[in-house]
């Protein structure tokens, strides 16, 4: 294999070919970040749009935020979430939507996003375990850490296709054998795509670092729990983003954690008990 | 039986139920001490347990299985540091997944 067959400029320069987020999305986002915004106007730009209304009801009532009843309006379900959680909501269910019928080749759409959504639960599982303030926001960074390999596999499929052969033949990593071919890799490209979106940079920054976790002075948390967070995911191989073989585990990532391996079957049964659910709200009619 | 005198290894008889009746476990679950933590957590004092529960026994293992698993997994985790206490203990739990899945 040749070094850097295709430039990471080309890459770049290719993102506006993806699906753009939804005008709806915008328009919500507009409503959140305006002072004057209430939930009701909020609630009546979700309602123009009725196919992103029913799919956002459909994940507010699942197991992701474990509601205790039944609820059937956006106004209803924005107010019992938060303001917080509702930027979260809106914006994955804007991601999922917009991908959801492109054609991937090498890997399922669903199993794509299942691996997202169970690396999403178990960074906020791990966050919660910690007793971090919000960790809800750990899932939106679980969530979108790997949307890099998406645009791989949309804007490169051939190259990829080499990239998973090579990785199935055990000669590296994916994300390293991607840097052999690509002169990036996913990591990289998904925190670009998160930029273009304007995503907050933290966010950007854990999709960037989670496989380079450097020293604990350097790495934010986000990094570590999404580190650790596939990690995890990827050896109960719920979904797969194209990785076949569990990556390395970082052991300064695992400490910032300050769990014991005796916390992690409570953290796998949590993720594996939430993820089937949310996938299904995500992805089905 | 009162949730004091539950032991693991017991076999529950009906669904355990939040207060608006969605099942937290089902019936004919073997308890485990995570289940009677979660209990407790839930402020669940008193649940219905089999009285002709079968004693908690490990199922005997074919050796040749167990070691098929043990290859399958061995491969999975062959790019990754298996010696790492926390992998060693993931690499247990899909051990322990694999088996209860056969």
């Amino acid at each position: 294999m040749s070094a850097s067959e295709i430039p990471k400029q080309q890459i770049l320069e290719r993102l506006g070919e993806l699906p753009s987020l939804p005008s709806v999305y915008h328009r919500a986002r507009e409503a959140m970040d305006d002072p004057n915004g209430s939930v009701e106007t909020l609630a009546q730009i979700i309602g123009s749009d009725p196919a992103m209304a029913s799919r956002l009801l459909r994940v507010a009532n699942s197991a992701l935020y474990g509601l205790p009843a039944k609820v059937d309006s956006v106004w209803r379900a924005l107010t019992i979430i938060g303001m917080g959680e509702t930027r979260s909501l809106i914006l994955s269910t804007a991601v999922v939507t917009a991908f959801r019928d492109m054609p991937l080749g090498a890997v399922s759409m669903r199993s794509f996003w299942e691996h997202s959504i169970a690396c999403g639960i178990a960074a906020r599982t791990l966050a919660r375990r910690m007793s971090l303030d919000n960790p809800e926001r750990l899932y939106l960074v679980g969530l979108l850490h790997d949307i890099g390999r998406l645009c791989l596999f949309i804007l490169e499929p051939a190259a990829m296709s080499t990239v998973l052969q090579a990785h199935r033949e055990r000669q590296g990593q994916l994300h390293e054998i991607e840097r052999q071919i690509f002169s990036t890799d996913h990591a990289e490209i998904g925190a670009a795509l998160l930029a273009r979106w304007s995503i907050p940079p933290a966010y950007c920054t854990a999709a960037q670092a989670h496989h380079d976790v450097m020293s604990p002075e350097s790495t934010t948390v986000e990094t570590a729990l999404t580190h650790v967070a596939d990690i995890i995911v990827n050896s109960l191989r719920i979904g797969t983003s194209g990785s076949r073989w569990v990556p390395v585990l970082d052991d300064t990532a695992w400490r910032m954690t300050r769990l014991a391996p005796s916390d992690l079957p409570d953290i796998v049964e949590t993720t594996i008990g939430t993820t089937r659910d949310v996938t299904s709200a995500f992805l089905e009619q | 039986m009162r949730l004091d005198d539950i032991t693991t290894g017991m076999l529950l008889a009906k669904d355990v139920c939040d207060p608006n009746g969605n099942p937290l476990i089902r019936a004919g679950t073997i308890v485990t001490g995570r289940h009677i933590r979660a209990l407790k957590s839930w402020g669940i004092g008193e649940i219905a347990i089999q009285s002709d529960a079968p004693p908690p026994a490990m199922a005997p293992r074919d050796p040749a299985e167990l070691a098929e698993l043990k290859a399958m997994l061995d491969v999975q985790f062959s790019l990754s540091n298996p010696e790492h206490p926390a992998m060693r203990a993931l690499y247990d739990i899909c051990l322990e997944r694999a088996l209860s899945q056969r």
